[in-house]
């Protein structure tokens, strides 16, 4: 990612560059295939083909058919029109399946569906930040109605065993929903063989632009529309199609379908470089098992530092670091990252953690730089704490 | 009042002048300890005198904290106000003064107020 000064970004969980091609084809989107895709003319029918492409490339990356895309402004309202369409299609006697762990999104929609009165179970994790397939065995048993988990957690980059889940959820007849906001590019994902009946999507994280996401939904799979309007997208989700935005989403789909497989690799060489470089400063902690942590990241916690002072050394102090924490919050206030509390961790280690994530843009030497730079800042900070 | 975009204070968290671990000095006369309410930041002010008794001034202060960055902040600018003034003087410091010194914002007065509770520790501890 380009930066106006020289800091080194390694926070593509959060938004990732945009790969070769997406500014050209939305350009192109916008200047000369500017109808509207609905329209049953000419220039209508050249935006609506742009569409097409885009959902092809899309849907091969999953495994589906491009007719089963459901076109959203990200992976928030996918997430939000998977549950709340679920549980107005199930009405009274839905009951929805989740983990402690999963994003603000997932769990503030099911908060909501709770208060009216929506049945949620939320399932622990394991010390690895992995569910028990045992416990899920035994809410699934409980009269589930659809199992909402995420693919790769955005914090952590803990994996769950989707095909495992699947696998239960389908001797069970239960409807399964997946967060592939951080796998979507990074791991595969097989809609059918997974038997994943729902997928939340997003374009941004995987070199696409922001603003537009995707909702993958198994034909027959109850649900019902939570926007309503024009009726397009087969009634799921009213609106006129932001054709440069899909056609946008299509091309980063395509770019990181061809080098998914290679890049992985490169970031897991480049990621256990920055554990082992980390590893050398005690009392650093690695939060998630490599074995099950996606390639792109590694989050730490680390002893002897506060997380708000370590975050903003490491942003603010030059050369700068682009790294995100679990929750810039106070630790001792309960606030730090619910995601590693509910991983066993305690609140001071929640809140002193820092999560690095890898991507196309990142190189050795700034991987190299970059543990240099955070370990010079855990021994300035400790070294001011020194005697307190 | 709208916070700028880059706290006032930052400058003094990345580069602080008067950590504890920086001085050479092995005696003072004052040292105090203290814990925000919540535990998670915790303050050490020491102060070394110069002067004749009755006359005193905080030749040198110096701090350690584990906590926020707001906090190590403040303790940094309190170092620098107290040198050379009296023991008298250092009493009537108060968290109006961080506030005007480094532009608090409201959530990060309780900085101040833990910097004061050290000095007043340390002024208590005052002694030859």
């Amino acid at each position: 990612m380009t930066t106006a000064d020289s800091t080194i970004y390694l926070d593509h969980a959060a938004t990732a560059p945009l790969s070769p091609g997406v500014i050209e084809i939305m350009q192109q989107a916008l200047v000369a295939t500017d109808a509207n895709p609905a329209s049953p003319h000419g220039p209508g029918r050249d935006a609506a083909r742009l569409i097409d492409a885009a959902a092809e490339d899309l849907a091969r990356l999953i495994n589906a058919q491009a007719k089963d895309l459901v076109w959203t402004s990200g992976a928030t309202e996918s997430i939000n029109l998977a549950l709340k369409g679920t549980a107005a299609f199930g009405g009274a006697d839905t009951h929805i399946v989740s983990v402690v762990t999963e994003h603000s999104a997932t769990l503030d929609t099911l908060a909501w569906l709770e208060k009216h009165g929506t049945r949620v179970t939320r399932l622990a994790v394991q010390a690895d930040g992995r569910i028990d397939l045992e416990a899920l065995e035994a809410a699934l048993a409980d009269g589930a109605t659809l199992v909402s988990i995420m693919h790769v957690n955005n914090e952590t980059g803990v994996i769950q065993d989707i095909a495992a889940v699947g696998e239960r959820c389908n001797a069970h007849g239960v409807a399964l929903h997946v967060d592939a906001a951080q796998s979507l590019g990074r791991l595969v994902i097989d809609v059918q063989a997974m038997n994943i009946a729902l997928l939340s999507l997003s374009a941004h994280k995987i070199g696409g632009p922001k603003g537009i996401g995707a909702l993958y939904v198994r034909p027959r799979t109850g649900l019902a529309a939570q926007l309503h309007g024009g009726g397009q997208q087969r009634g799921l989700r009213s609106g006129t199609l932001a054709t440069h935005q899909i056609a946008g989403f299509g091309a980063a789909a395509a770019h990181v379908a061809a080098i998914r497989d290679s890049e992985q690799k490169r970031l897991a060489v480049l990621r256990e470089h920055l554990a082992d470089a980390l590893a050398g400063i005690d009392g650093v902690v690695r939060n998630g098992a490599p074995a099950h942590t996606a390639a792109a990241f590694l989050n730490v916690s680390v002893a002897g530092v506060h997380g708000d002072a370590l975050l903003m050394g490491l942003t603010a102090g030059t050369p700068a670091l682009a790294v995100s924490s679990g929750a810039a919050c106070s630790a001792a206030k309960g606030q730090s990252s619910y995601v590693l509390r509910a991983m066993g961790r305690t609140p001071r280690q929640a809140g002193a953690s820092i999560r690095f994530t890898l991507g196309v843009s990142t190189t050795l030497a700034q991987v190299e730089a970059a543990a240099n730079r955070f370990i010079d800042e855990v021994m300035r900070l400790r070294r001011i704490a020194d005697a307190a | 009042m709208r916070q700028p975009a880059v706290p006032l204070w930052q400058a003094r968290f990345l580069r602080p002048q008067h950590a504890l671990a920086d001085c050479v000095i092995m005696q003072w006369q004052g040292s105090g300890h203290a814990d925000t309410p919540a535990a998670d930041a915790h303050c050490q002010l020491c102060l070394a005198a110069q002067g004749e008794a009755g006359s005193e001034y905080i030749a040198q202060a110096a701090f350690a904290v584990f906590g926020p960055p707001v906090a190590i902040a403040c303790a940094d600018w309190a170092c620098e106000w107290l040198q050379g003034r009296t023991i008298e003087t250092a009493r009537s410091l108060n968290s109006k003064d961080f506030d005007k010194a480094l532009c608090l914002a409201p959530a990060e007065r309780y900085a101040a107020l833990l910097v004061l509770d050290a000095l007043s520790a340390a002024l208590a501890d005052w002694g030859p």
